[in-house]
């Protein structure tokens, strides 16, 4: 007992950070209805700009309103640089455009401060009480005062003053707040400045909490804000405190009775159960639910496209560029001639890895751009594809195509039960529900160590020959490619005929409008379902040819960052466009290789140009569809 | 920034290059590792290293009076981008030899890549037992995992007396491994370990661990992870327990982890192939604390190391009028005799591991490290 209550105070303790982070996240999808990823790495270079000021050898009482407003200007920048001019654009482009800014910020961040962590030096001694086998610190009732008056600050700004309640009626109608003569521009610009200092308190008090900050501290605390806010219904922010430390009691119970190792996996575990049957959040709103699923219930749009933007307006179409789905295959074909023309191997692998995140942003294709399910944790359904083509492969030396097979028919069963769960979700909170997925396959690879090999992964995986071809050695880095090629060409075509089917159709239309398209009868969960099978079979193709590739495994290759740079790719490309996907994939590999002069600048570049792109080609370069 | 400056001299190689004399042609070694990411802090290491290596050498000259240019490239810590470079020293000619990685599982998705092309890989700290058993190019200047369980075990039962014994581990490659040969050989030994636990990634908050390993009534923790998450560790497990006896593996013999954990690492101990005062490595450490104002660590000297076993190499093959070729390199590297690095004597037989090394045991007190006795 006295363990039990000893975790659930860690637990409140914790959750009290991760409150203080979430009540950033929320304010600012409240009052803008806009995900904001640049919060963690706000939190980061605030915790950054108190140290560097105490390092100059000014006190911390200078320091931390130093580096506060610090982070109110660089929230206000971003909204101005990278948000403003993306209000009309479709909602996914401010995500992505955050996201963009989020790898700026945080490798300027590694170059300005190097990536190690520094001691946040403490000029009090903090003092701790001991309970049960707990114990509570001076600081940490410190945080606790700070989140009650920021909720308590923030809830009579939202509901009392002038401001906030202009603000919270922008959220519900942006033009019709406009009309009303509410000054829409400075608002935002204001909420999103609050918000960020918020994100500079937070990240000053984790490097008080833990005595040291770290460049990468802004994504892991960022996650667990964001999951928190997210529990808690994304818009409240009393929510957003109860989710933190709803989040932080559970996380400790998890490491107190089952193990360290299983925290995460219980925090997104949870995550994912609580979305699914309470999309809106443990206090969200459902009173709009009617118009729209959750993404109404924020107050946003009676619809569930994620093409339309903020206000409501279609996308401008503009030229596009798109060849048959036999042209593209032909296409395809081409580049086997890729190894004859004596390249080195280098190009050839570089070759091979495009023809591998081409098959994966087919996949992707489908299932966001046809279907709209904006997918944000794909990388997991490629992780699982790779661990069943390895095991497979090499316990019990299967030939090529029977691999193939496996690895395709089991990521598809996986697919679709992740898509029953994932159907009944809409807007954002798909985004962050398939993202919370994405990690959870991952915690499965890390931790499942019996099957997986947990972090040491599989090694020495074999490319078996294959049956038709018995006579052909499979070992070659050029015959590996051409396999690829013949699955990415069976796949454009594969996919090229189901998206010009009826069904193709049908998915679009659930796109478009999924009430519109529930209510004419189109049986939307099956449809759903399918186009998850789909895009988790080219998923799990693409698993094993980059295992077959790689002839080594590990979880590492299958985290957060594949993911989103496959979003990137069928984003850049332009929704729902397969020759914009394949363009975008190629472009998308082949750009950070040749990249790789400006090493430190790498990540910012490429940051940049997808920026660049959201920024002036929101329908992606080669145009929807 | 340096790496612009590489590239800058690169470039100018290659242009200089086409109409000198052979004898001017850099000698290129690759090297790659996390040089951005979550992990570029001992990608930042790496660097380092790899730059006072080629430094010191060719302010001595070179090698035959070709000077030295180490080629690096980033990984991100991830296996894929490991394999595309592998492939991208593999095809270049005028690379010679290859160093890196720093986590085994990106320095094992490069090696067969590496060894199809007959280039010799000092991986300084990937320490997977499998690693060096991928094929006779593999090579590491760190210990294998399986050499340091002895000393672990020793210094757990012998040196600090421990009864009940609480093993926290890092959830890495390198920590999975360690845990589970220390564990197997206290089971053998008939100690008992009372938890096991593990660390995630990006983890920070130990308290529900801290408050775990109270109730277990373990009387020492054995900690195997990295210097910043223990650094923490240590932090949060003093505020709740003063006294509980606390060893480490030699990851933690890091200036860093002394800092950071604000007070909390006095008496923790370690076994380290590495000080940074000791003979072999004073000249080292002075050297390096001049050119970077920190003290080296443990990457740092293992990755200077495998630079010395490379470039040793390179100069006993023009000492025996033998070509600089990848794999005449790779068997000089295997046959040459016992080299002094700053981590002690290395010397290969038979494999790419070195024998097990000896250890001396350090403790943290008064905010420094100090000989354990």
């Amino acid at each position: 007992m006295i363990e039990f209550l000893s975790q659930g105070l860690n637990g409140i303790v914790i959750g009290n950070v991760y409150a203080l982070v979430a009540i950033g996240f929320s304010l600012i999808f409240g009052v803008t209805n806009l995900i904001n990823f640049t919060q963690g790495s706000l939190l980061m270079v605030g915790a950054f700009l108190a140290y560097t000021v105490m390092q100059a050898g000014l006190p911390m009482a200078v320091a931390v309103p130093l580096a506060i407003a610090g982070t109110t200007v660089l929230g206000m920048l971003i909204e101005r640089v990278a948000l403003r001019p993306l209000e009309k654009a479709p909602w996914i482009a401010p995500l992505l455009s955050t996201l963009a800014l989020t790898f700026i910020i945080d490798q300027s961040a590694e170059i300005i401060w190097t990536p190690e962590a520094h001691r946040f030096p403490l000029p009090f001694v903090d003092v701790a009480w001991q309970v049960g086998a707990a114990y509570v610190t001076g600081v940490d009732l410190a945080i606790l005062t700070l989140s009650v008056a920021i909720m308590a600050g923030l809830w009579l700004f939202l509901t009392r003053g002038w401001s906030g309640q202009a603000l919270r009626a922008m959220a519900q109608d942006l033009d019709a707040a406009r009309q009303m003569g509410v000054p829409a521009d400075r608002l935002r610009l204001m909420a999103f400045g609050l918000g960020a200092g918020l994100a500079g308190v937070a990240g000053v008090m984790i490097a008080i909490y833990h005595g040291t900050v770290y460049p990468a501290m802004g994504v892991s605390f960022g996650l667990k804000g964001f999951t928190a806010a997210l529990l808690g219904g994304l818009a409240s922010v009393l929510g957003a405190v109860l989710g933190g430390i709803l989040l932080g009691v559970l996380e400790a119970l998890a490491v107190g009775y089952i193990g360290e190792g299983y925290r995460d996996m219980v925090a997104f575990s949870l995550l994912i159960l609580i979305l699914t049957l309470r999309p809106q959040g443990l206090l969200g709103d459902r009173r709009l639910d009617a118009l729209g699923g959750s993404r109404g219930a924020s107050g946003v749009m009676p619809s569930t496209s994620i093409m339309i933007g903020q206000g409501g307006q279609a996308l401008p179409q503009g030229w596009r560029l798109e060849l048959k789905p036999l042209w593209l295959a032909a296409c395809v074909g081409l580049m086997a001639t890729l190894p004859l023309f004596g390249l080195s191997d280098y190009v050839v692998q570089v070759g091979l890895t495009v023809l591998i995140f081409g098959l994966l942003a087919v996949g992707l294709t489908i299932l966001s751009g046809s279907a709209g399910v904006m997918f944000l944790g794909f990388a997991g359904f490629f992780g699982a594809g790779a661990y069943v083509a390895a095991l497979s492969a090499k316990a019990w030396g299967l030939p090529a195509e029977a691999v193939l097979l496996l690895a395709c028919v089991a990521t598809a069963g996986l697919a679709a039960i992740i898509g029953l769960l994932c159907a009944s979700l809409t807007g954002h909170v798909v985004g962050l529900a398939t993202l919370a997925m994405g990690v959870l396959i991952w915690l499965v690879l890390l931790n499942w160590n019996a099957v997986t090999g947990g972090p040491n992964g599989i090694f020495g995986i074999p490319r078996p020959r294959l049956l038709l071809l018995p006579g052909v050695p499979m070992t070659s880095l050029a015959a590996q490619y051409w396999q690829a090629v013949v699955l990415l060409v069976v796949a454009v075509l594969a996919a090229g005929r189901v998206m010009g089917s009826p069904l193709g159709r049908s998915l679009r239309a659930i796109r478009e409008d999924r009430v519109a398209a529930h209510a004419a009868g189109l049986p939307v969960l099956r449809y759903l379902v399918t186009a998850f099978a789909l895009a988790g079979a080219c998923a799990g193709l693409a698993g094993a040819a980059f295992a077959f590739q790689q002839r080594f495994i590990s979880p590492d290759s299958f985290r957060l960052d594949t993911s989103f740079l496959m979003v990137a790719m069928i984003v850049l490309g332009g929704l729902g466009n397969l020759t914009g996907a394949l363009l975008a994939a190629a472009a998308l590999i082949v750009l950070p290789e040749s990249l790789r002069g400006f090493a430190d600048y790498r990540m910012i570049v490429f940051g940049v140009l997808l920026y660049l792109t959201l920024r002036f080609r929101p329908q992606g370069v080669a145009g929807l569809r | 920034m340096r790496a612009p400056k590489l590239v800058l001299a690169s470039l100018l190689a290659t242009v200089l290059g086409g109409t000198a004399v052979q004898a001017a042609d850099p000698i290129v070694i690759g090297m790659f590792g996390p040089m951005t990411g979550e992990r570029s802090a001992l990608g930042l290491r790496f660097r380092e290293a790899a730059e006072m290596f080629s430094e010191e050498m060719n302010a001595k000259g070179g090698i035959a009076g070709r000077p030295i240019e180490v080629r690096i490239e980033d990984t991100r810590g991830t296996p894929r981008d490991a394999a595309l470079i592998a492939q991208k020293f593999a095809s270049d000619p005028a690379v010679l030899a290859v160093i890196g990685g720093q986590t085994s599982t990106e320095s094992m998705a490069a090696a067969p890549i590496l060894a199809d092309a007959k280039l010799a890989q000092v991986a300084p700290t990937a320490s997977h037992p499998d690693y060096a058993k991928i094929s006779p190019y593999q090579f590491r200047t760190t210990a294998t995992n399986p050499t340091m369980t002895e000393p672990h075990v020793d210094m757990l039962t012998k040196l600090m007396g421990m009864k009940k014994i609480a093993l926290v581990y890092f959830n890495d490659d390198w920590g999975t491994v360690v845990s589970q040969l220390t564990a197997a050989r206290l089971k053998e030994l008939g100690v008992p370990v009372v938890l096991t636990e593990t660390m995630i990634p990006d983890s920070r908050d130990f308290r529900p661990l801290v408050t775990k390993i109270k109730s277990s009534g373990a009387d020492g923790i054995f900690l195997i992870s990295h210097y910043a998450e223990s650094a923490l560790f240590m932090q949060q497990l003093r505020q709740a327990d003063p006294t509980i006896k606390v060893a480490a593996t030699d990851t933690l013999n890091d200036p860093q982890f002394i800092e950071l954990a604000h007070g909390a690492a006095e008496g923790v101990i370690m076994p380290t192939p590495f000080l940074p005062e000791s003979p072999a490595a004073a000249g080292f450490s002075k050297a390096y604390e001049a050119k970077f104002g920190k003290v080296p660590n443990y990457y740092s000297a293992f990755t200077y190391d495998a630079f010395q076993v490379v470039g040793n190499a390179m100069q006993l093959l023009v000492a025996k009028g033998k070509p600089l070729t990848r794999q005449n390199i790779r068997d000089q590297i295997a046959d040459a005799p016992p080299l002094a690095g700053v981590s002690g004597m290395i010397k290969y037989e038979g494999t790419g591991d070195l024998g097990s090394r000896p250890v001396e045991y350090i403790v943290v007190k008064g905010g420094t490290y100090q000989p354990f006795k």
